[in-house]
């Protein structure tokens, strides 16, 4: 480092690009100082720390799944996905992990209940992907079988996922878009693909998808049961009085503007997940949710 | 004397009938909206110390030392929270879920730690440790949102 600088001070001309070139190198040195388990914890934590796959209440193992999700079709377990290679996914390739969380198809070729995200997961680039299992494989494994689910046919029936995700999935990756700001599309990158915000917060048709004119309109009946608040820009019925600093103290704290606090599964993805994300990440999912198309949709009981 | 009598039975039956009145006013869910509404300023009152402290750092406001003010503020209030949930009231479309009382135990234990929360907000925030000071934000909100949970009625957005 020294030696750019010094070249700096003598030559003003070259002084920008030295410098530049200083930085550059500063940059790729400490992204590359962390291995794929830190970037993946990262990773881990933008997509809310996968806070389903822990029986919190029944002081299950940390990701050795067993909490039951309520939804409006029955109750799916979450899977042990600690690495144990029996019961949980330490058996699993590269390739097998990231067809489960791009296509939703296990490794035996079942499909997977889209109440695991991966109709968001699919847009995850492929070094997050990548990284993100070096995590997962980096953690302690637990031996626990997965419970079955409680579902009332036809919605036991695996094999009508496949039906489901002809009508209700596309697969990703997720598409730049080149006339926003590189802000904008890091926000959109995580609120869309990793922090799966629309999963909960869209509200979804009676075949379980997402209703696509309502994105990010709120939910009254979200996962567990819990209302999933309106977070597009309206100011009457969603977040517009937001600023973007209200959105990123409260992803960071829990804390909405009047200083009422959070609950509930939000407050479990922003505790495990989403206060650990850096200023500039969370400030970039701010940017995307205030740039969002302002719906009025009253998701109160009022 | 039997007019004394009389007098001194009506005196006993009013009391008696007073104090068991008095008693059921007490375990009669319904009417005790009285408490509820205390018990919603005891923790407006968090929520706006919260806020202060918030509306301060996330928008770089130029009033640190009020920090601590607001710090002293929900450290005090945390200690009104317990015993403003000792009488089970509820009140229609209130906040209190049932299981507070059901489960008082577990209740004391989780609403308990935002004292101990509050006491490192007001520590970090005597030191001018604004670094301290958002993690015991962090802390603060990790006690409201956790109790919150099992304890409290969803909220609603109108």
């Amino acid at each position: 480092m020294l030696f750019p600088v010094t070249l700096c001070m003598k030559n003003n001309k070259y002084s920008i690009l030295c410098c530049s070139f200083a930085l550059l190198l500063g940059l790729v040195w400490s992204t590359q100082a962390q291995g794929p388990v830190e970037r993946g914890a990262y990773v881990f934590r933008a997509s809310g720390g996968c806070s389903c796959h822990t029986d919190i209440a029944g002081d299950g193992g940390f990701m050795a799944g067993g909490r039951g999700i309520a939804t409006p079709f029955g109750t799916i377990y979450a899977t042990n996905i600690t690495p144990d290679k029996e019961t949980g996914i330490g058996a699993w390739s590269d390739a097998d992990f990231i067809r489960a969380m791009t296509e939703g198809v296990a490794p035996d070729g079942s499909h997977y209940y889209p109440v695991f995200p991966y109709t968001s997961f699919t847009r995850m680039t492929a070094r997050d992907l990548s990284d993100l299992k070096a995590y997962l494989f980096s953690l302690p494994s637990i031996k626990k079988e997965n419970l079955a689910n409680d579902l009332m046919p036809p919605f036991s029936w695996r094999f009508t996922l496949g039906f489901w995700k002809l009508l209700h999935f596309a697969r990703g990756p997720f598409a730049t878009n080149p006339e926003q700001s590189d802000e904008w599309n890091r926000g959109a990158y995580l609120v869309e693909a990793l922090a799966h915000c629309g999963e909960c917060h869209t509200p979804r048709t009676v075949t379980g998808g997402l209703q696509e004119n309502l994105a990010y309109a709120g939910s009254v009946e979200g996962p567990e049961g819990e209302l999933a608040p309106n977070i597009t820009p309206d100011k009457e019925t969603g977040i517009g009085t937001w600023s973007s600093a209200d959105i990123t103290w409260y992803l960071q704290n829990g804390f909405e503007p009047e200083g009422d606090s959070a609950q509930g599964l939000m407050w479990e993805l922003i505790e495990h997940g989403y206060q650990h994300l850096s200023e500039d990440d969370l400030a970039a999912m701010a940017v995307y949710l205030r740039g969002l198309e302002p719906i009025e949709h009253n998701v109160g009981r009022d | 004397m039997s007019n004394n009598f009389f007098r001194s039975a009506l005196s006993l039956a009013c009391a008696c009938s007073m104090m068991w009145s008095a008693v059921a006013f007490a375990e009669d869910v319904g009417n005790g909206e009285a408490y509820v509404e205390y018990r919603e300023k005891v923790m407006k009152n968090i929520g706006s110390q919260s806020g202060a402290i918030g509306d301060i750092l996330k928008n770089k406001l130029p009033f640190d030392e009020h920090i601590l003010v607001h710090a002293k503020g929900l450290q005090a209030a945390s200690r009104l929270v317990v015993p403003s949930f000792k009488k089970k009231a509820m009140k229609e479309g209130g906040d209190a879920k049932v299981e507070i009382w059901q489960k008082w135990d577990e209740y004391v234990v989780a609403a308990k730690k935002l004292e101990v929360a509050s006491d490192k907000l007001v520590a970090a925030a005597e030191k001018g440790d604004m670094k301290a000071v958002g993690a015991a934000m962090r802390e603060v909100g990790g006690s409201c949102g956790n109790c919150h949970k099992p304890f409290r009625v969803a909220k609603d957005r109108k």
